[in-house]
């Protein structure tokens, strides 16, 4: 029987339209019903240095990238000496027959690989007239190999191309079939093939996507934003939607303003939100207190790449937790969602902006850039399921009832809310502590009253918040892996793996850091080993669970190389800590720290 | 209506007796009244110093956010309900040093609303210390040896970034304020008022006498507002002879006329339960 699983990676110099390349081979799976998952792994560069797209496709839900590759697509020399290592032994290197010649002569030849030449550059020059097209015609080389229908994949092309004009359809088109034909003319059998189904057309897209339609769905209203990768596409998709659905969405001349001018907008009464990543959200931790202080509604969604500074640009990283935890001066409440997949993102961006009104002060979603901008399929996103909860805000009649007092005392902490230009609603509020009615107060009696009044907003939504973690696998396991955000897919691969192997476990995905669930204690205790997954330095979860519970975690798998887990890698490590004899190495960019060991 | 509908009963101004800021108050809450705008549909926003508690003695909404970034927040509140109407203060450090960047991209978003700054050319809530406006040689406590950068003026600077609406007046001309914060709210646009306004604790050269004596008034015989070359002559008067009034006008559509999503109604006045989005969904498959 041959395996319904492909993994394939197209590898090339950047600029060379790896993003089509690997959007395309995306569609084709999603379309034809198939589950797939794209992963981008680029250098900070617009032009030049190695670039590479990963895609993999499967009958069955794919949680991740995967580090095997069955088909390498080489369109330059490096990816092969780059990715070689990777490739399945029943895998195949489809190269450029036209620039590498005698490769049994090259230092990087091994006898274990196939390798396959088709004339890329040839075929992109005289049948499509574009040497861009080389990519083309290695789809077409990739799908020969798969077996896949080739009048779907025609399909795809056309449709995708279509508003290019049908010159540009045409090329795109031959330059697949080229490539296909000359794959298919040499009859190989491949152990990976493809088969569409007949199943609907799956949903194709990434974490920020995803961001993006909860956001509209939720009702955003303003959106503003200063570029900063990896959470630049928040801003291009609202940009792009902005006349449709009504939303203003401005690129602010920083992420001060960004902050502020979403602040200003929600005192107004709209819905609003900022995208930003580590180095705009530190130039928004001032505002993130203002917001806290004028109970003004806002949503920030952090995409997160590796720091310090301007860090790894273009990689991925959880290391500002602790930071989004802490960011701006004193104590005020703030809750912070941790979605771990594109579905997650969807929903929880729906729930961000109830609890930003209903619980008046703002909320954070956590993502990263490999959960923002990786691409995955899911079979279905239910717009029914986000709702809109407004909170306390109070209709002309509410207001008129009582004197109107905006930060009025109120057990559950959330005083009623007006907005500008409700008759009866007036209030000034300040970013100095300030009496019930807003105006700046430095009493004694009314500081702590206001604080608590603002903290009690925690507690209220710690009640009414149900779900604030997931945990998957055996109940009964004895091992519990606990971690939060983008790790997820790797970690439910992980568990996979292990369970083939006779090793039971469960997992703990904290989808909502605060309010904090102090019930993951009982968790945390009933298990024998306990391991924190995280892509960052410090374990900073974990840190963050004993300080909130007293739990020492007692295993940190950690990984901070600004690449993504790989399943395989965790499942060899976790191996390692319950059997090092066996197990005796861990990968390569993998730390393992045995925290009841260390002096702390 | 008359000023009095503008005041609040709960507290007084507890600037220093004598500050220029009262009388901004006051002209503001003239310029209101005789205008007969709506306090509901007021949304004063401030920034921090002295000038940034105005808001609080006022009977309209208010927010008085942090240090030198009252203008994005007043450009969030305008393009949410661009209904309302939006007037800003703030102090010189709060809006030509801190918060010069949102200065200017603002004046360019030209964005429909009224910044007055209290131009008292000191740090006034923080004692005294030197302002980008602060002339060339002031000694202040933190420039005991004198200021050695050349002033922000803020005329030239606003001449340059595209605002429509340039104009200065001074905190001790109750009458002339008025008028041209009457004027600078009725422009369709962004429209700066920078303020002349003495500091009377840390401000010993800047005083109501200083004013009287150095300004002139603009009027239709001595000036076209509408030349921008004239303006651009009339902005690089100081020192000797300061032009008070409006020194360049001009129309232009303004940011809210340029997003189509206002055309129908306010942001904020949008049902925001149920918005279908299959259409999006259907687009990704
Ligand atoms: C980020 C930040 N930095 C510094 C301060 C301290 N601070 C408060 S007001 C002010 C300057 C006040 O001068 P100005 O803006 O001219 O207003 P004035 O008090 O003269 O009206 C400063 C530096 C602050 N509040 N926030
Ligand atoms: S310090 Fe100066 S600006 Fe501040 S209130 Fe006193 S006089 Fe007015």
């Amino acid at each position: 029987m041959n395996k319904q699983e492909l993994s394939i990676l197209v590898g090339g110099e950047a600029g060379a339209g790896l993003d089509t390349t690997g959007q395309i081979l995306l569609l084709c799976s999603s379309r034809g019903g198939l589950y797939a998952f794209g992963n981008t792994e680029i250098p900070s560069l617009i032009r030049g240095g190695h670039n590479s797209f990963s895609v993999r496709i499967s009958s069955e839900k794919v949680l991740g990238h995967m580090q095997q590759v069955h088909i390498l697509l080489a369109l330059n020399e490096e990816t092969i000496v780059l990715h070689q290592e990777d490739v399945s032994e029943d895998g195949a290197i489809i190269y450029d027959g036209d620039i590498l010649q005698n490769i049994e002569k090259k230092s990087w030849f091994r006898k274990d690989r196939q390798y396959i030449a088709v004339p890329l550059t040839s075929f992109a020059k005289t049948i499509a007239q574009d040497p861009i097209a080389k990519n083309m015609v290695a789809i077409g080389a990739a799908f020969a190999l798969a077996d896949y229908d080739i009048n779907f994949v025609e399909s795809v092309i056309d449709k995708h191309f279509k508003r290019k004009g049908e010159i540009i359809v045409k090329r795109n088109h031959d330059a697949v079939l080229a490539g296909y034909g000359h794959v298919k003319a040499q009859n190989i059998d491949f152990a990976y093939t493809l088969k569409k189904t007949n199943d609907p057309a799956k949903i194709l897209l990434s974490g920020n996507d995803a961001i993006c339609l909860g956001a509209i769905r939720a009702g955003v209203k303003f959106v503003g934003e200063y570029p900063m990768t990896p959470s630049s596409s928040i801003l291009h998709y609202m940009a792009s939607e902005a006349h449709e659905y009504n939303i203003a969405v401005r690129q602010t001349e920083d992420e001060l303003a960004a902050v502020n001018t979403i602040i200003g907008a929600g005192f107004a009464g709209v819905r609003a939100m900022a995208a930003t990543s580590g180095g705009g959200f530190s130039l928004m931790t001032e505002a993130l207190g203002l917001s806290g202080m004028t109970e003004t509604p806002i949503v920030i969604a952090l995409c997160q790449r590796p720091g310090p500074s301007t860090g790894l640009p273009t990689r991925s990283e959880q290391g500002d937790l602790e930071f989004a935890i802490h960011a701006s001066q004193g104590e005020f409440p703030r809750l912070i969602l941790a979605p771990g997949d594109s579905e997650e993102c969807f929903y929880m961006t729906g729930d961000a902006f109830n609890y930003a009104e209903e619980y008046q002060t703002p909320v954070i979603i956590m993502s990263d850039k490999y959960l923002s901008e990786s691409k995955q399929t899911v079979d279905e996103l239910d717009q029914q399921d986000i709702t809109i909860e407004r909170g306390k805000l109070l209709s002309d009649e509410e207001i008129a009832r009582s004197p109107f007092r905006r930060f009025a005392w109120s057990d559950d902490g959330i005083s009623g809310r007006s907005i500008p230009g409700q008759p009866k609603g007036m209030f000034v509020v300040a970013s100095d502590e300030h009496d019930p009615t807003g105006n700046i107060c430095e009493d004694s009696d009314n500081r702590k009253m206001q604080m608590e009044k603002r903290m009690q907003k925690l507690t209220t939504a710690s009640k009414a918040i149900k779900e604030k973690y997931r945990v998957y696998g055996s109940e009964r396991a004895n091992i519990l892996l606990v971690s939060w955000g983008g790790t997820k897919g790797m970690i439910l691969e992980a568990q996979e793996m292990l369970k083939s192997q006779g090793i039971s476990t469960k997992f703990l995905q904290m989808t909502v850091i605060l309010p904090f669930p102090h019930d993951i204690l009982k968790l945390l205790e009933k298990t024998a080993t306990v391991i924190a997954i995280e892509q960052n330095y410090s374990a900073q979860l974990a840190r963050v669970i004993r300080r909130e519970t007293g739990f020492l975690i007692p295993h940190e798998i950690v990984k901070y190389t600004g690449r993504p887990f790989f399943a395989k890698e965790l499942t060899e490590t976790i191996q390692h800590i319950l059997d090092p004899e066996k197990q005796p190495n861990v990968p390569k960019y993998i730390t393992y720290r045995e925290r009841n060991k260390m002096k702390m | 209506m008359t000023p009095k509908d503008f005041d609040i009963t709960t507290s007084v101004p507890d600037w220093c007796p004598g500050c220029g800021d009262f009388g901004i108050w006051n002209a503001m809450k003239m310029a209101f009244a005789e205008m007969e705008l709506k306090p509901e549909n007021i949304v004063l926003i401030a920034g921090i110093g002295c000038s940034g508690k105005l808001p609080h003695w006022m009977n309209t909404y208010g927010f008085h956010g942090v240090h030198g970034r009252a203008l994005p927040v007043a450009l969030g509140a305008k393009v949410a309900n661009h209904k309302l109407n939006v007037v800003i203060n703030g102090g010189d450090g709060d809006g030509y040093g801190i918060g010069m960047g949102h200065f200017i991209h603002a004046m360019r978003a030209n964005i429909d609303v009224t910044y007055i700054v209290h131009n008292n050319q000191i740090y006034g809530l923080t004692k005294g210390q030197a302002s980008p406006t602060s002339s060339f040689g002031d000694k202040t406590v933190s420039t005991p040896f004198g200021v050695i950068d050349t002033p922000i003026n803020p005329m030239t600077i606003a001449l340059a970034s595209g605002c429509t609406f340039v104009s200065r007046s001074m905190a001790g001309d109750l009458v002339h304020l008025k008028e041209i914060l009457m004027e600078a709210i009725k422009h369709r646009g962004f429209s700066l008022v920078d303020v002349l306004q003495p500091c009377v604790t840390y401000n010993k050269v800047n005083t109501y006498a200083w004013g009287k004596e150095v300004t002139y008034k603009l009027n239709s015989k001595n000036h076209d507002p509408s030349n921008l070359d004239k303006a651009w002559q009339k902005a690089h008067e100081w020192g000797e002879k300061v032009p008070i009034g409006i020194l360049y006008q001009e129309k232009r559509s303004t940011y809210e006329d340029n997003l189509p999503q206002l055309a129908e109604k306010p942001l904020v006045e949008h049902e925001i339960r149920n918005i279908d989005i299959t259409k999006l969904i259907e687009r990704l498959k």
